[in-house]
């Protein structure tokens, strides 16, 4: 087992990327330091695996300097307000109108993410909202009006 | 079954639907006159009517429970029907301008 006698990055190298951090070891002759880390003492490490052992401490350091960088899983927009919905419509109606108006948003949504734009994808679900929101008032507005109608007609 | 005149909202939305099945988003963006939001409010009752149909086209992903609309029999004639009475009140309004 190869023993590193220092493992500590230099502080130039820290904040960059790895490919840029390359670029650097070649061009900076860090060979000298990539040869510095590996004790010639015991089994010596071949210049190749001296690399890719630079290479995982280098990403260890980046990892370790960047602690704000978190993936997390998000739930798509409108499960609270089909959630809501629930309350006072029914299945049928969920499933025909507000689930078909949620859907549709959620294709523009994650059309406009991957453009790369987040605020046109943070107005479309306000736009949404605002739509369906007014579509469940008309939805209820419609029962209404056919109830009236239908006891003036008899 | 279908009753009455279907209105300028629904003809617009069968006469979509005449050429193809369509989910709502596309009927949207293909109109001028139909709304986000809204469209789904008319698809329903025109389904209840028996002018159009649908069938859900993706069962699963954060799409799941979307459908797909086409015209139904009724739905065709009842369009039909708007177009003649449309083309009767354009030839008044031409024959009274004329006149």
């Amino acid at each position: 087992m190869s023993q590193i006698k220092d493992q500590r990055i230099p502080d130039f190298l820290i904040s960059r990327s790895l490919s840029e951090l390359r670029a650097d070891f070649d061009r900076n002759s860090l060979e000298a330091w990539a040869n510095a880390v590996v004790s010639s003492n015991e089994q010596e490490l071949s210049k190749r695996n001296a690399h890719m052992l630079i290479d995982k401490m280098l990403i260890d350091q980046m990892l370790e300097a960047a602690p704000s960088v978190r993936s997390s899983i998000i739930r798509p927009p409108g499960n609270l307000m089909l959630t809501v919905f629930a309350w006072f419509l029914s299945k049928k109606t969920i499933n025909r109108v507000f689930r078909q108006g949620v859907n549709d948003m959620r294709q523009e949504y994650f059309d406009a993410l991957e453009a790369g734009d987040e605020r046109e994808a943070r107005a479309i679900v306000r736009e949404y909202y605002a739509r369906l929101i007014w579509g469940a008032f008309m939805h209820i507005g419609f029962g209404w009006i056919e109830k009236i109608v239908g006891k003036f007609k008899k | 079954m279908a009753k009455g005149m279907p209105s300028d909202v629904e003809a617009e939305i069968l006469g979509l639907l005449v050429a193809k099945k369509r989910y709502g988003l596309e009927m949207v963006k293909a109109s001028e006159i139909l709304k986000r939001g809204t469209v789904y409010v008319y698809l329903s009752r025109m389904e209840d009517k028996g002018l159009v149909r649908s069938e859900v086209a993706d069962e699963t992903g954060p799409l799941a429970g979307r459908r797909v609309y086409e015209v139904t029999g009724e739905g065709q004639r009842a369009y039909e029907a708007w177009r003649q009475a449309q083309a009767v009140l354009n030839d008044a309004a031409w024959a009274g301008g004329a006149a």
